[in-house]
């Protein structure tokens, strides 16, 4: 039971973080440059993309074995069509002028890769729990990419912060971090700084889990493990 | 004559695809009935907030106007204290398919306010050729200061005056001189001529 709650919430974590759809997966590219001129701008792409994600995840796992396979594909887009569609409508009537800023990226949605992706690789293979936790994770990473995409181009681009002027920024900024080039040029640079950072901690995560592994079934091998890396802590503190 | 057959796999696609659209078109319709937006209303209410006075029943004839090239006067309405309001849009700008809409305010002949009601501009480029103070320089001048050939812009520059063009947004500032001189077209045939 325990293994299955496990099972269950791990897309969640591994679609923010391992499977970020932005940085690892490189999904979602078009809307990722074009809307992330201002952090609230890719804050809200990425909370309307992480519904519509939601949704279409449940409804796909849903009908996975009514579907035939045959006809998937447009059967996908259908059912992502019908919420990008209820995303755009409820935009217009309650957020206009965040509606004004990214209307068209709104109804783009629905060629959003990461959708189809999930849908086929994810949802149309497993239970509705995990294509719901799938759903959320993903969104979640891809909200949070374009929030950071779009904070760094707004303080170097247009020198505010969430909106807010900053003082100090005003004689600094620089419009080519608002332009598609600029976009381009951060969006490598994040790429790289997140793998890398990521990258490492992975590493790390996994050597202690080889460590707790070992000490479980090998004490011996684990004492002699443990005795090297404080012989080496000892080594490299007598060079301090 | 060669008789067709439809197998029952065929059937079951069309079936199955027919129903995932059906059900869709429903839930959009019944969220469409909660979320339409009355563009007139939004229209009159964003004029509400720009303008203190109420507006009358005054009912300008748009259908027979001819638009100068690039730009479309879309709507007009009297205030009750004698300022006409005119939504005028340009597409001579960055997002043509939005285009720049304002609301130019004149009153007396004179350009009183202007505001930025739509636009699809990127934000801290194009956008600051449509902040307040940007469109507030145009509010020295009268309606006859704006020069046009008849059908068509061709210099649209303020006789005697002009409006730099914001450095960075030179398109949007272009667009924003358009709609301005499209507004006071209007503002001359369908008020002064009329």
């Amino acid at each position: 039971m325990k293994r299955n709650i496990r099972d269950t919430f791990e897309p969640l974590t591994s679609g923010v973080i391992k499977n970020n759809a932005t940085f690892r997966l490189v999904l979602g590219t078009c809307p990722t440059l074009a809307v992330t001129t201002a952090a609230l701008n890719g804050l809200y792409m990425g909370l309307a993309t992480t519904f519509v994600l939601v949704c279409s995840n449940a409804i796909i796992s849903l009908l996975r074995k009514i579907i035939p396979r045959k006809v998937r594909i447009p059967a996908y887009i259908l059912v992502i069509a019908t919420f990008s569609t209820i995303v755009e409508m409820v935009m217009r009537k309650f957020l206009p002028d965040l509606y004004e800023v990214m209307g068209l990226f709104i109804a783009l949605i629905v060629v959003n890769c990461i959708l189809l992706a999930r849908a086929e690789s994810f949802s149309s293979l497993n239970p509705l729990l995990p294509s719901v936790m799938d759903g959320l994770g993903i969104g979640l990473g891809f909200t949070m990419s374009l929030t950071l995409l779009g904070l760094v181009r707004e303080f170097f681009g247009a020198g505010s912060f969430f909106g807010l002027t900053v003082g100090f920024m005003q004689n600094l900024k620089m419009t080519v971090f608002i332009l598609p080039a600029g976009g381009f040029m951060v969006y490598g640079l994040m790429m790289v700084l997140y793998n890398l950072v990521v990258g490492e901690l992975e590493k790390k995560i996994e050597a202690y889990k080889n460590r707790k592994y070992i000490a479980l079934t090998n004490p011996l091998l684990a004492e002699q493990e443990e005795a090297e890396q404080a012989r080496r802590r000892g080594l490299f503190g007598g060079n301090k | 004559m060669r008789k067709i057959k439809i197998d029952k796999e065929s059937i079951r696609l069309i079936v199955v695809l027919a129903v995932i659209a059906l059900i869709s078109s429903l839930l959009l319709a019944v969220i469409n009935m909660f979320t339409q937006v009355d563009e007139a209303q939004k229209l009159r209410d964003a004029i509400g907030e720009a303008y203190s006075s109420p507006l009358t029943d005054r009912v300008f004839d748009l259908s027979n106007y001819e638009n100068l090239e690039k730009t479309e006067v879309s709507d007009m309405f009297e205030a009750e204290d004698g300022a006409i309001i005119i939504l005028s849009k340009s597409t001579n700008c960055y997002n043509a398919s939005k285009g720049v809409q304002l609301l130019v305010i004149i009153k007396e002949d004179k350009i009183i306010d202007i505001i930025s009601y739509a636009h699809s501009e990127t934000p801290g480029l194009g956008t600051n050729a449509l902040t307040d103070s940007y469109l507030n320089q145009y509010c020295v001048y009268s309606v006859y200061d704006f020069g046009y050939v008849e059908g068509r812009l061709t210099d649209t520059t303020p006789v005697g005056k002009s409006v730099p063009a914001y450095t960075g947004a030179t398109k949007t500032s272009n667009g924003v001189k358009d709609a301005v001189t499209a507004a006071a077209r209007a503002y001359i045939k369908l008020v002064k001529e009329a």
